[in-house]
């Protein structure tokens, strides 16, 4: 595999592939190692993003926490995990294994959590084993309060600006945007003038599946959050949007990761196209798990044949 | 000196441990009363560990073919044991001359022991199949950890196993292609499946685990890019799957072992916990194809010749070992409808052990586990007791007996002449299980109770072994997204004796085998 041709650098993180898992999807130990080609995945990831923590543990949702819906899955897992504590001792060193840059995606109820859990991270983190923060700004299934942050670019301003204000230039502050809104380039400009380093979209779009058996919603939390192939043309349209209408996306001194139903090489592409620097790829890994080093090796073999890198392709559908 | 047979050059070092590995197993035939009849004295070091080859008998038997070390024997069962360093030729010509003389009995059988773990591993590759046909594995270092726990337990452990090794627990989850060797309809109105798939390499999947399946037919890329308008299929607007779906498995076969040969096969107990066959490589699965079911729709469309992609072994390969662990004497296993699917396969892992199981399936009508022998639309078929059923049949197999194997079902179509007409009762599996257990004098032995099926019945079950004393495992089975414990999709709500609060357990990483009584029922 040409690998230079497929490096990316996020700022100043260095990758060697655009390929990064997506957040809730890869888990956040050392739940890869079980894997036949668990060699041939680290080949393929450029980082790893780990499951959405808290500051407080988290029991999740109840009763059915996922439904199949056309090439996309609904869910509502409501962020269950051990919290940042046990999260830091017990599960961040397994996944130190992999050798690849982490990006550790942080969720909360308030701005004054988000702020004190990213400072928690940091000043615990002795080792500097993290690279990123990934601000969850939008995750569906925390009731009224997670969509009130990602909608409201002013809500998006404040949390951006206490994380980066409390974890300075330390690490890199990602902030993952929500499709939830009709201009995707207010929370995006919002995120940027609160200080964030890079942007990430698409969280997954809010949706209900209803069983007709029953009458009744399928998921126990009602809606849920719609990833996989039924959403792929929303995320690359809102990286395509923030590209072209706001000059820190386009002259990439605020580089974006492309997110949602990513299936093959050329869907990853598409996202490049559009003006994604490095793409995550979540529910189709769930079918495939070779997917990534299936669509490295695309994207290699593309490069190859159109003689070109990874990052000349960026923002290449807008024409210059 | 070099061995006839044998590599040149590391003939001391060898005869050394042979001498050891014979003295160990020595100890472990005991057991189970084998005497040993023969053995080859260029193989062995005299005088190393007890051994004293003069008082043995060194004279070949007839039906002994050259190149076996020693021959141990009890009763008509003879157990003919080869070291695996020789060449694949030689032994190969082995296994053909003990399989040859023994016409397909299981009275004679061959065991090679291979040098360590990894080797064993790789001998028992189904490419490797032709080598060692019909034969069984054990290595250096099973036989060793077996005859040390035996000793330190004054031979009383009849099942129990050695602490694993890191080694031993982890077996790779593998994502491979399968070729659909068979799909055929079972019951009346095809609303079953049976679907017989072959891995292009071994697969080490044990009772309990499960596996997620692609429902049609992959591509070249998983999911195509657009579609140009004319090009479309309109049949295609109706909803297709994306994810993989979950299924246990029903039954494994094994390269030149017929699919009955448990009803042959007796193993000494204590002798086969470290015996070990080829990997298995063609697995059944069977299903029910759900009402509105995207994906057991177009499983069930799948024709011979399919290739799909499988991902596993999945969840925890615990629960053998826990079974002998705990020195369980009869597993009583109890299936409602599919629920009985994978129980099939645990039971063919308990006879191998040779394990007394009772069975209690519970359906809808024995006519809905028919099917033909040949291919049929599965519509219109109509049954007769000589068509074979699955479960029973399947039992039947394995080696328990009609006496063994009890049925409930809702109503009529359900005569049954392969089991005793006692053991056919109307109503739920759950009843005909507690009034089982009221008549039986079960007391006293140490009995394990393994369910599958609907939530209404594994909770009652729960509440009626509780009852007796009798421990209850269940196979949990919730809707599912990776299958590897990443995404926690697929939670059951548990509380482990001695934690505060409960939590939510991943059925295909934890699970799916659970405690019944650590599970908090909705
Ligand atoms: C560990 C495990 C083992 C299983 N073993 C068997 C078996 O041996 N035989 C058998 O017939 N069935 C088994 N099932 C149930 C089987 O997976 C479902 O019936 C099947 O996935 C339904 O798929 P569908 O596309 O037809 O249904 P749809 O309703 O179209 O599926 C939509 C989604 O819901 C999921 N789903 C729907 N029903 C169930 C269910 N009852 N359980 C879990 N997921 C469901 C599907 O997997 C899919 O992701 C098992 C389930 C699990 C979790
Ligand atoms: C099961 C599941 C759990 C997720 N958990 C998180 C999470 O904890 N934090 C987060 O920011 N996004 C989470 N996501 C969203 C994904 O990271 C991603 O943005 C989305 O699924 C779209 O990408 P995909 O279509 O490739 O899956 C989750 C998605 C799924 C399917
Ligand atoms: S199915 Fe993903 S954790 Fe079990």
């Amino acid at each position: 595999m040409a690998i230079n041709k497929l490096k990316v650098t996020l700022k100043h993180l260095r990758l060697k592939t655009p390929l990064m898992t997506a957040s809730g999807t890869a888990g956040h130990g050392d739940e890869l190692t079980v894997l036949d080609n668990y060699q041939e995945i680290l080949g393929a990831l450029g980082a790893f993003v780990t499951k959405g923590i808290t500051f407080k543990p988290r029991k999740g949702n109840p009763k059915i926490r996922v439904i199949e819906t056309r090439m996309g899955l609904l869910n509502s897992i409501g962020l269950q995990n051990s919290g940042v504590k046990v999260f830091l001792k017990d599960e961040l060193p397994l996944t130190l294994q992999y050798k690849l840059p982490i990006i550790v995606n942080i969720s909360a109820d308030t701005v004054e959590e988000f702020g004190e859990l990213a400072a928690y991270l940091i000043d615990n983190d002795v080792n500097s084993i993290i690279s990123g923060i990934e601000i969850n700004v939008s995750c569906p299934n925390l009731g009224e309060h997670g969509s009130i942050f990602g909608t409201d670019p002013k809500a998006v301003e404040r949390v951006v600006g206490t994380v980066k204000k409390r974890v300075g230039d330390k690490v890199l502050v990602i902030t993952k945007l929500t499709p939830n809104v009709t201009d995707i380039t207010g929370p995006a400009k919002a995120a940027i003038a609160g200080g964030t380093d890079v942007l990430s979209m698409i969280n997954t779009l809010r949706g209900i599946a209803i069983d007709t058996t029953n009458c009744r919603p399928f998921l126990g939390n009602i809606s849920g959050g719609l990833s996989g192939p039924a959403i792929k043309p929303v995320g690359v349209f809102m990286v395509y949007e923030c590209y072209k209408k706001i000059p820190e996306c386009m002259n990439k001194s605020v580089p974006i990761i492309g997110i949602g139903g990513i299936s093959t090489y050329s869907d990853a592409l598409e996202y490049i196209m559009a003006g994604a620097t490095a793409v995550g790829i979540g529910t189709a890994w769930f079918v495939n798990p070779r997917i990534f080093e299936e669509i490295a090796k695309g994207i290699s073999d593309y490069l190859g044949n159109n003689n070109t890198t990874v990052e000349e392709l960026v923002g290449k559908a807008h024409g210059h | 000196m070099g061995i006839k047979g044998y590599p040149a050059g590391i003939s001391a070092n060898i005869l050394n441990d042979n001498s050891l590995c014979l003295s160990l197993l020595r100890i472990i035939l005991s057991i189970d009363k084998y005497r040993i009849i023969y053995i080859d004295p260029c193989q062995f070091k005299d005088d190393a560990f007890g051994l004293n080859l003069r008082e043995m008998n060194c004279l070949r038997p007839m039906d002994t073919p050259e190149g076996v070390a020693f021959v141990a024997q009890h009763d008509k069962k003879k157990l003919l044991f080869c070291f695996g360093d020789q060449g694949p030729a030689r032994l190969s010509e082995i296994a053909n001359m003990i399989r040859d003389s023994d016409k397909g009995q299981f009275d004679s059988i061959g065991i090679m022991i291979v040098r360590d773990e990894a080797g064993m591993k790789d001998r028992r590759r189904v490419s490797k199949a032709d080598e060692w046909p019909r034969g069984f594995f054990s290595c250096f270092e099973e036989i060793r950890r077996k005859a040390e726990e035996l000793t330190a337990k004054g031979h009383s452990g009849r099942h129990t196993c050695a602490p694993l090794t890191e080694s031993h627990m982890r077996t790779s989850i593998m994502s491979v292609m399968a070729e659909v060797k068979e799909n055929i309809p079972v019951g009346e109105n095809g609303g079953h499946y049976k679907l017989r798939f072959q891995t292009a390499r071994s697969f080490n999947v044990t009772p309990g685990q499960f596996i997620m399946t692609d429902t049609t037919p992959r591509g070249q890329d998983t999911i195509a890019g657009p579609v140009a308008l004319e090009s479309m299929n309109f049949s295609r607007i109706a909803p297709r799957s994306y994810l993989k779906r979950p299924f246990g498995i029903h039954r494994s076969f094994y390269r030149h072992f017929d699919k009955d040969y448990l009803q042959k096969l007796s193993l000494p107990p204590a002798l086969a916990t470290v015996l070990h066959t080829v990997f298995p490589d063609e697995f059944e699965i069977f299903y029910k194809v759900l009402t509105n079911g995207v994906g057991t729709k177009e499983l069930s469309g799948l024709k011979k010749g399919a290739r799909i992609q499988i991902v596993g072994p999945l969840g925890k390969d615990r629960i053998i070992r826990e079974i002998r662990d705990e020195a369980v004497e009869e597993i009583h296993v109890i299936g409602g409808g599919v629920g009985m699917a994978p129980l099939i396969f645990m039971v063919q892992a308990l006879r191998y052990y040779s394990y007394n199981v009772k069975a209690f399936i519970g359906t809808e009508k024995i006519s809905m586990l028919k099917y033909k022998r040949e291919a049929f639309d599965g519509l219109d078929a109509t049954f007769t007791d000589e068509d074979p059923a699955i479960y029973i049949d399947d039992l039947l197999e394995t080696g328990l007996k009609g006496e063994d194997i009890y049925v409930s079902s809702a109503g009529p179509g359900s005569s049954c002449a392969k089991i005793p007409e006692n053991n056919l009762y109307e109503g739920f599996v759950s009843d005909q299980y507690n009034k089982y257990l009221r008549d039986a004098s079960a007391g006293r032995k140490k009995i394990l109770a393994l369910a599958c099926g609907p939530t209404g019945m594994m909770k009652a079950l729960a509440s009626i072994t509780g009852g007796y004393g009798i421990p209850l495992k269940v196979l949990m089975e919730k809707r599912m997204a990776c299958g590897i414990g990443v995404c926690l999709s697929c939670v059951c709500e548990t509380k482990k004796p001695g934690e505060a609060e409960s939590k939510y357990s991943r059925v295909c990483a934890d699970g799916p085998i659970f405690n019944a009584s650590e599970i908090i029922w909705q």
